[in-house]
Order: structure tokens, then C-alpha cells, then sequence
């Protein structure tokens, strides 16, 4: 454990600049929920650690015409505890109830969860359903990419060494919509994802057609990613069990999970195909009130 | 009885209010003036030899006051039953975690620094992770003087055991195994030690035998035991992970040479990695019954994992080899078991003291026997239980046994006939069994029982004095009941002098299940004594015949109601004494024998049975396991303090169900611990517990303090057994290596679709 200096910059432009002027030796916190933890194992050795809560420029959910933002510095509990988010985006508040302890959520924040790039984050596979896009300012302005581009590895992000995750934008999902995130952990709560897995459909009115499917899975792969193909199989398809069957077997297939010690390979596999079709039976049935074919 | 009455009242801990408001005082909360800290370079490598420490960096850290290497240890070694340990690594590292060095310094933060500086060249060894296959002629030796790694071994043969397989009906072979699991108390190890100038050594450190550790902490410091005094602060757990923990001795060796206070206090992944967990235990059992259902032979084959050294694995493999054969009435039994060294943490003591272990092998061949001879598995054991007055093959006596009653208690609260086997397919019922004992003769040659004092004082205070521990269990708050009940005398008034070894008697401590059964026999003789001591007392100066004299509520009452308060007796005594306090003295020695050659003979003075019922749900598409019901019942004789008693067995059901379903440390191939820290060992949350019902039967043991036997290591042993016979009750498949995790359920669900769909193709 080696001794760092602390920065708490009061501006946004101040804390850009410190990252600027220190490439690579700074640590940026935010709640701190897991880089203490790793500090604390030896996993960081930080020169400087810079800590965003000084300023409240990056707290707060507000809601726009199209879309709803979430400041990178908004806490878990408060996601879980928005009426916003409960009314339009209710998958995420669910989500992020399903993370760490009351303690936990109360201290670690979206931006921390998302820039922790864990694989096994919660947040993430279902903002990724949702299509949000991650607003990342440095100082030469700012940049907007989708989430599911944001994540490059276990702990690798987009993020350049002088740039910042700033926001979350997520568009709010139309009337004939709906979404899902399942997450199965080895006890009932206080544990990661050994599989998440979030599904986002379109239907067209009256007909129901599935006009745009979104499957993403978490902790099965370097990040969270979409299941391509078994979106495709879904596409342009009227919802039935055994297309979700199919479907969630294509999903399994999609999957890239590791052995570890949470769970085998072979088991999340498992898992991802089981989820998926609940998800999928969950959107279709329960959310949306569609009877399904065979 | 006296109109106290407060034997068996729900009165809650001595010491919850100091707790629960955070007054208590652990030792990881002691800071001594000039206190120094102690961080431990551990070993990376499983097993290499130790060919250069260099210090020089490290030592340059500014505040860095000493560091300590093997070189500072006495070249003896020591240990519990076999020495073979020493408190810094000499010439090998044997297991990743092993301490190699110690930094002392100004401050934590330092000393971890300089730590990190020291630099050790080592010449890697093979390492042997697998017990069977350390036992195999050319495998890597941990140490040289033990030859195939065999730490220990254990053979025993009673009545005519082929014979009666050739006359039983049916024999069954199965194998089991059990994993490593640690015991995972709030508190980690720590300890502050000083030495003053002449060398006289106090430990301030959670010790779950405080008087009794300091046997083997002279041995790992070459002084006597007299040079050593431990006080023994609050407790946050031990469940026999904290027996004479090595890392307090540690720290007294640093500051016997610096003479000044130092403090150590392990991290979570420290603990995990050179704590003492659970022995993991392979069995293959084979059992021959009859066609009503009674066991006619038993075979049993054991391999212990030990570890790297031994620290109690020795007593735990014996316990494992045939405590078990108490339960049932089992007339022929062979058993064979082995504890072998390897590069991984030494194993110890766990709650149940690998009786638990073969708990989880024999009632799961038994419920598989049930199920396959056609019997109810609550009645096939009521069949074979062991019944009041049996002595069994090894030399047992039960005087009291109450298993029938907690089968039958058990199975009627939880409306066992109306759900087994009626929710195939998703949930399940299932029982397990337990015996224990109360205290065990064979652990210690010397003699087995307790000694207590309890002194009235001239304020009118009764305090006990025990080296008893209480380390978290309840021991103060039974202790103080029945020196209450004794004496006539509010519990209020009466306290429990905490645990110095300069103070106490003589006590081996809290293991085996023994405090309230041998620790309180003791404080109920000594209570005894003070109270004649009272009335003889009172008599003499109030000039009337004692049995004249009743000691009630504080007061000594004449047969014409005058009343004569005990602080005025205290007092007067005390003046006419020149400061002599009344004292009364008492000691129990159960009657039990120390085992011969053949470890035949009563080890125990009372033995606690059990029996606990599981409901399960069983996700059939991902494996999962839902434990929604548990039902506990013990006969524990008498209960002292429902409370507490209710309290034991619900932590016990839960910390069973951990170590059903979740719990695993897991090595990588080179033997470095995967998981040593909570994220990824999981120990149940209360949302993993379900509610349970708790309820004991009342045997009255005439030996027992009120008739109280064990309970604390009885609670966690039954309920393992019972959700894997829940499991299989549910679904149809039978785990038989725990942990029972979702993943082998899904696996073994897939194969045995598998195989029908095979034979219907056929």
C-alpha cells in the first residue's frame, strides 16, 4: 500500500486540466466502492487519486424531450430511487437495485460502475438494451459514443487518459416497447453477475411484429455485448416460444464466457439460453401482453 | 431449586448492551502508548526453498523499527500434537500465505511499505495439491520425517465386520467429499503483545483457550508457559478457527526482543490464506443393512486434507473416524483414515470438529439407503438410533440420548409425511442427523473437566472467575445464571471476570462443545462451596445453626424472617479476614476415560444429539437452490437460556447452509488461494436463510449443570445433510461433494435426462 497524493478539483475544467497535466498517473474516483477495495489489494498504486465529488455539475437525472441523462456522478441509490427513471426506464431502476449492498449503492455511482468496466456490471448490459450513449468530455471538447462501443476489455474503456465520462443519455423507449434484465448471482443478493442478461423489443401497433431486438449479455465475455445474431432471429418476426427458444439457444452460442470461480464456461452458457427465453417470455408476455405462438 | 428460578429463562447476553452500543472492547481496538505494528511478508510460492532474505531496502523505510525473519524463531518446532510448525518460515515455505518476515514499525502503513521491500530468492519445490496424491511413493515431501506426507492415521476394527456384510441384505459404497471452508468470524486474528524488562511476555488477543494456548506459544517461543500471561478482551468469533492462533504468538515474539507493545491485526485475505480452515475430508463408506433397514457393518476410508502443518487436523481426522458411530447403533465397523500433508493452508478446527465432515457422508448414504430399500428416511433412522443406557462398540455410554424424540419433534413440526416425496420436480424435504459430545477425554491426556471460583466481595458482588472462553458463544451469561441459580442470587448482581490467565484457574477452553457442561459444572461446584461458606459464615456470627439459614435475593434469611444482607457479610467477613474475600472453589471431572491404545473408551461425560429438517426449492432450468424452510431440534438435556440456545442453533442452520451451497476456498495449480476475500467467498446473507423454527428436547443428563448438554458445534452438523437429501427429495439427484452448487444440480439433471432418454431409445 503506497502513499498517494489527493485531488479534489472543484470544477470540471479544473479536474480535465489535472488529468492533462498528470497523463497516466492520475486515478480518477468517484464513489470509490471498488477502487478502495483494489487499492486496498495491492491492485492500485496511483500517484494521484482525483476525486469528481467536489463539484455537482456531473449529479442529477433530468428528463428531456427525447431522452433522459444521467449524470456520471448520480449515485446507485438514486437511479434505483428515481421516479424518472421508474416511469420510463424501469429495467435500469431494477438493475441498479440488484447492485452491492444498501451501503454500496448509496456511495458507488453510474459513472464508476460503467468506467470500472467490470464485465459482470449491472448497469451496463441494460443501458446498452436501452441505447444510450455515453457523453465523454476532455479538453478539446466533448464526444458522444454509443455505450456498447464505450467498453474495450475487463477494466478498459473509450476513455482517453485526459478524458472524463461525464453523462448517459438514454432515449426514451417508445409506447409499444419493453425491456428486461435478469441477473443470476450465487446468493440472493450482495454478489456480481455470474450472468446478466437485458432484452429490449419493438413491436409494430396492433400486428406485433418484432421491429428492433436488443439482447445484451453481461459477464459472459472480456464486456457486456449484444447477442447480433439472435437479435436477427428475432427481426421482422412475430413473437413465439420457440423462436425465443431458438433465439436463446443462439444467444448461448454468442456467448464467450470464461471459467472462473464464480461459474464454469459451460454453465453461463447454460444460463445466458435460460435467461434469454425468460427475458424474452418476461418482455413479450408480461410487459407487453402478447400472447405468444408456439 | 431456589425461588430464583433463572435456570431456563429467556434472558438475553450478559454483554449485548456493550456490544450492541459499540463500548465493547475487542482487541483490534487496544492502542498502547509506544505501541509499534507488525505487517508479514507471506510467501507467494506453495512450497520452495528459502535461499536469500534480503532486508536492506526494507529496512532503509524511515520508522521501520525491525524485521524479523526465521532466523529469530527457536530451531525447535511447535504445534498442538504434532510439532511441526515454526512462527516464522525456517529453510521452506510449505503453502502461499506461509509468513516469512516480519516488518515492525512506527505505523501500519509503514510497516506494510517496507514490507513490500524485502526481497526473498527462493528455489521453487514441486508442490502437492491433492492428498491422495501426495500419499504416492516419489510425491514432493512437505516434510522430510513424514513420510508419503501421511501426517496421521487412524485404524480401528470392532466386532466381526465381514461377516456381517456377508449376511447383509444389501451393501451400499459410496464416496464423499467435503470441501474447504473457513470460519469466517466478523473479528479477524489480531493481537497487541508486551514483554517488560524481565522478559514477562501479555498477549491482549482473542484466544478461544487463552489459559491452555500458552503451552504451545512457550514452545513456539522457548520460554515457559509461566513467562506468558494472555487477557483475553471481547471476542468476535473464533468456531474454532481461534484456537491458540498462531499470529498472537507472533506478535509476542517481536516484542519479547523489542520489549515494547506490538500490534498485528490480519486482513480478511490474510485470514483466508493462513487461517485455520475446515479439514476437507474424502470418505468411501460402505454400509451392509438388513432388509428391515438396520446397519449390520460399516466400512469407512478417510483422506484428510492437513495442509501444510498440523494444528488440531490430527484430533479432527480421529473425531472424523468414528465419533459418527455414536448416532446409530452400528455393531461391526472397520475404519481407515489418513491425514496428509499439502501445500495449502494448515486445516483445523471448524464448528463440529470433523464430526460434521462424516455427518455430511454417512446421512446421506443412509437417506440413499432409505430411499432404495423403500423406507421412510425419518423412520430408518429412528430404526437404528442410538437409544438411553447403550454403550456402543468403542466404549460409549449414553445415559441420556434423546434422537428419537428429535426426529419424531422434528418431523411432526415441519409435516414431514404430508411432504415427502410430493413436490418432485421443484421442492423437496429432507432430514439429517447428529451426535456430538459434551467436552472429549480423548483430546487431552491429562485430564478433561473445569475448575471455577467465585468470590462475594464486600460490596455484595458475586463474580465468577473461569478460564472458560466466551467467545461470542454465551459462556459469560450461562456462567452468570448458574452462579445466580446457586446462590439465590439476582443475575444482576453477578459478574464474570473476564479471561487473564494471571487471575483464573487452570482451563483448556472453548472447544469440543465443553463450556457450559464442563465450565458450568464447575461454576455450579464452586458456587456450591461459596454458598456452604456463606451459611457456615453467617451461622457463626449470627450464632445459629446453619440449616437454620436460607441464602436467598441478596440475603441470608433467619427461620424467623430476619434478614442478614450478603454485602454486610462480605464485609464483615472480609474485616474479620484482613481483606480475604469468601471464596468458593469448585471443579468437575466428567466420567469419562481417556481412550486406550485402541481408542477404546467413554470420551465424554454427556453426548448431544440432533436432528434437522430442510425444505428446498429447485430451479430445474439453471440449477438453483432455494432453501425456504429449516427445522432445528436438539436434545441438549436442559435448556439454561432458551434464548441463546435458539440463537446457536439458528447461526448454526445458516452457517450449515453455507457450507452446503456456497462455500469453497479454491487453489490454482500452483497453490495460491483463488478467492481469499468475500467477493468471491460467499458466505450466506440473511436474504439466503430462510426462516426457521427451533426447539430442543429436554433429556435432563444427570451429569450435566441443571442437566444441560452441548449444543454450539451440534447446531451447524445436521442441516448440511439435510438439504442434500432435500435436493434429492426435490429432483432426483444426489450431490456428494460439497459445495452443492447450481451448476453440478443443472449438470447432473442434464445427465440423468440424458440416460432416460437412452433408455427409451433402447
Amino acid at each position: 500500500m503506497k502513499s498517494f497524493s489527493y485531488l479534489e478539483p472543484a470544477a470540471l475544467q479544473e479536474a480535465l486540466e489535472l488529468l492533462k497535466n498528470n497523463k497516466g498517473k492520475i486515478k480518477v474516483l468517484a464513489g470509490g466502492t471498488d477502487f478502495l477495495v483494489q487499492y486496498k489489494e495491492g491492485r492500485y498504486n496511483p500517484d494521484m487519486v482525483m476525486s469528481l465529488r467536489g463539484f455537482s455539475a456531473l449529479q442529477g437525472i433530468t428528463i428531456g424531450l427525447a431522452e433522459i441523462r444521467v449524470g456520471a456522478m448520480t449515485t446507485i441509490a438514486q437511479v434505483e430511487q428515481s421516479e424518472v427513471i421508474t416511469r420510463y426506464l424501469p429495467a435500469l431502476g431494477l438493475a441498479a437495485g440488484m447492485i452491492g449492498s444498501v451501503q454500496v449503492r448509496n456511495r458507488a455511482t453510474i459513472g464508476g460502475n460503467l468506467c470500472n468496466a467490470a464485465p459482470s456490471a449491472d448497469t451496463a448490459p441494460i443501458l446498452i438494451a436501452y441505447g444510450a450513449k455515453a457523453t465523454i468530455v476532455g479538453q478539446t471538447g466533448a464526444r458522444v459514443i454509443a455505450l456498447e462501443n464505450f467498453f474495450k476489455g475487463p477494466g478498459q474503456t473509450a476513455l482517453l487518459p485526459d478524458e472524463l465520462l461525464t453523462e448517459v443519455t438514454i432515449p426514451i423507449p417508445p409506447g409499444n416497447s419493453a425491456t428486461s434484465y435478469l441477473k443470476k448471482s450465487r446468493r440472493q443478493t450482495m454478489d456480481i453477475a455470474t450472468v446478466g442478461v437485458a432484452v429490449h423489443v419493438w413491436v409494430s401497433p396492433e400486428i406485433n411484429r418484432i421491429d428492433n431486438a436488443r439482447i445484451v449479455l453481461g459477464a459472459v465475455g472480456p464486456y457486456p455485448f449484444r447477442a447480433r445474431q439472435a437479435e436477427g432471429l428475432l427481426l421482422h418476426n412475430l413473437p413465439g416460444s420457440e423462436l425465443f427458444k431458438q433465439a436463446a439457444q443462439r444467444a448461448g452460442e454468442e456467448a464467450r464466457p470464461i471459467n472462473d470461480v464464480r461459474a464454469s464456461a459451460w454453465y453461463r452458457r447454460e444460463v445466458v439460453q435460460v435467461l434469454t427465453e425468460w427475458a424474452l417470455d418476461d418482455v413479450f408476455m408480461e410487459r407487453l401482453g402478447i400472447k405468444l405462438r408456439n | 431449586m431456589t425461588a430464583e428460578n433463572i435456570i431456563g429463562k429467556r434472558i438475553p447476553s450478559i454483554d449485548a448492551q456493550e456490544k450492541v452500543t459499540g463500548r465493547a472492547v475487542f482487541g483490534s481496538d487496544l492502542v498502547f502508548p509506544g505501541m509499534l505494528y507488525g505487517s508479514i511478508l507471506r510467501s507467494r510460492l506453495a512450497h520452495a526453498r528459502i535461499v536469500h532474505i534480503d532486508i536492506a531496502r526494507a529496512q532503509r523505510v524511515p520508522g521501520v523499527i525491525d524485521i524479523l525473519t526465521g532466523a529469530d524463531c527457536p530451531t525447535e518446532r511447535f504445534g498442538t500434537f504434532i510439532f511441526d510448525e515454526s512462527l516464522l518460515a525456517r529453510e521452506k515455505v510449505r503453502f502461499a500465505g506461509e509468513e516469512v518476515a516480519l516488518v515492525v514499525a512506527i505505523d501500519r502503513e509503514t510497516a506494510m511499505e517496507a514490507v513490500g521491500l524485502i526481497e526473498v530468492k527462493y528455489e521453487e519445490l514441486l508442490i502437492v495439491l491433492n492428498p491422495e496424491q501426495a500419499m504416492l511413493p516419489g510425491a514432493s515431501l512437505l516434510h522430510e520425517n513424514h513420510a508419503q506426507n501421511i501426517a496421521y492415521e487412524v485404524h480401528l476394527e470392532r466386532g466381526d465386520v465381514d461377516a456381517a456384510f456377508k449376511s447383509s441384505y444389501r451393501i451400499y459404497e459410496h464416496e464423499f467429499a467435503t470441501s474447504m471452508v473457513h470460519q469466517s468470524y466478523l473479528e479477524t486474528t489480531g493481537a497487541v503483545a508486551d514483554a517488560d524488562s524481565n522478559g514477562r511476555i501479555t498477549i491482549w488477543a482473542g484466544i478461544q483457550n487463552p489459559v491452555g494456548a500458552r503451552w504451545a506459544y512457550a514452545q513456539a517461543l522457548g520460554v515457559t508457559p509461566d513467562r506468558i500471561r494472555i487477557i483475553q478482551p471481547y471476542m468476535g468469533g473464533g468456531f474454532g478457527g481461534k484456537l491458540e492462533p498462531k499470529l498472537p504468538a507472533l506478535c509476542a515474539l517481536a516484542a519479547f526482543k523489542l520489549r515494547r507493545p506490538v500490534k498485528i491485526v490480519q486482513s480478511r485475505s490474510e485470514e483466508f490464506m493462513a487461517g485455520s480452515p475446515r479439514v476437507p475430508i474424502k470418505y468411501r463408506l460402505k454400509t451392509g443393512v438388513s432388509k428391515e433397514g438396520r446397519i449390520l457393518a460399516k466400512e469407512a476410508y478417510l483422506i484428510g486434507d492437513n495442509g501444510a502443518y498440523t494444528r488440531w487436523a490430527s484430533a479432527i481426522l480421529s473425531t472424523a473416524a468414528y465419533r459418527v458411530d455414536a448416532l446409530y447403533e452400528i455393531p461391526n465397523i472397520r475404519t481407515t483414515g489418513y491425514l496428509v500433508y499439502t501445500n495449502k493452508a494448515p486445516t483445523s478446527a471448524f464448528r463440529g470438529f470433523g464430526n460434521g465432515q462424516t455427518h455430511f457422508a454417512l446421512e446421506s448414504q443412509i437417506d440413499m439407503i432409505a430411499h432404495d430399500i423403500g423406507i421412510d428416511p425419518a423412520e430408518i433412522r429412528t430404526l437404528n438410533a442410538t437409544r438411553p443406557g447403550h454403550t456402543n462398540v468403542h466404549g460409549w455410554f449414553f445415559r441420556t440420548a434423546g434422537l428419537k424424540e428429535c426426529i419424531q419433534k422434528a418431523t411432526e413440526s415441519s409435516g414431514w409425511k404430508e411432504k415427502l416425496g410430493q413436490g418432485r420436480g421443484k421442492k423437496g424435504i429432507g432430514i439429517g442427523c447428529c451426535v456430538h459430545v459434551s467436552s472429549n477425554r480423548a483430546y487431552k491426556k491429562e485430564f478433561d473437566g473445569a475448575a471455577a471460583m467465585v468470590r462475594l466481595d464486600e460490596s455484595g458482588i458475586i463474580e465468577v472467575y473461569s478460564g472458560e472462553a466466551d467467545i461470542g458463544q454465551g459462556a459469560r451469561t450461562i456462567f452468570a445464571q448458574v452462579a445466580a441459580e446457586e446462590l439465590g442470587f439476582p443475575f444482576e448482581k453477578v459478574r464474570i471476570h473476564a479471561v487473564d490467565t494471571s487471575s483464573v484457574q487452570f482451563a483448556w477452553g472453548t472447544f469440543g462443545s465443553r463450556a457450559t457442561y464442563v465450565g458450568g459444572n464447575a461454576v455450579k461446584k464452586a458456587a456450591e462451596d461459596l454458598r456452604r461458606k456463606v451459611l457456615d459464615y453467617a451461622g457463626e456470627k449470627l450464632n445459629i445453626d446453619k440449616s437454620e439459614l436460607n441464602l436467598r435475593g441478596s440475603f441470608i434469611i433467619t427461620k424467623d424472617g430476619k434478614q442478614w444482607g450478603l454485602a454486610e457479610i462480605g464485609f464483615n467477613y472480609m474485616c474479620d479476614h484482613a481483606g480475604s474475600y469468601l471464596t468458593g472453589f469448585g471443579h468437575f471431572i466428567p466420567d469419562s476415560a481417556y481412550p486406550d491404545e485402541n481408542r477404546y473408551g467413554n470420551v465424554s461425560g454427556a453426548y448431544p444429539f440432533g436432528a434437522h429438517v430442510a425444505e428446498v426449492e429447485v430451479d430445474t432450468a439453471t440449477g438453483e437452490i432455494r432453501v425456504t424452510n429449516m427445522v432445528g431440534v436438539h436434545d441438549i438435556g436442559r435448556t439454561i437460556n432458551p434464548l441463546l440456545a435458539e440463537g446457536q442453533v439458528e447461526g448454526g442452520m445458516a452457517q450449515g447452509l453455507g457450507w452446503a451451497l456456497l462455500e469453497n476456498m479454491v487453489y490454482d495449480e500452483q497453490g495460491r488461494l483463488k478467492n481469499p476475500q468475500f467477493l468471491d467467498y460467499q458466505i450466506p446473507t440473511m436474504m439466503d436463510v430462510p426462516d426457521s423454527q427451533v426447539s430442543f428436547v429436554e433429556t435432563n443428563e444427570p451429569s450435566g449443570p441443571y442437566g444441560a448438554k452441548a449444543l454450539g458445534e451440534p447446531a451447524i452438523i445436521p442441516i448440511t445433510p439435510a438439504i442434500a437429501n432435500a435436493i434429492y427429495d426435490a429432483v432426483g439427484v444426489r450431490i456428494t461433494d460439497l459445495p452443492i452448487t447450481p451448476e453440478k444440480i443443472l449438470r447432473a439433471l442434464k445427465e440423468k435426462k440424458g440416460d432416460k432418454a437412452k433408455r427409451e431409445e433402447l
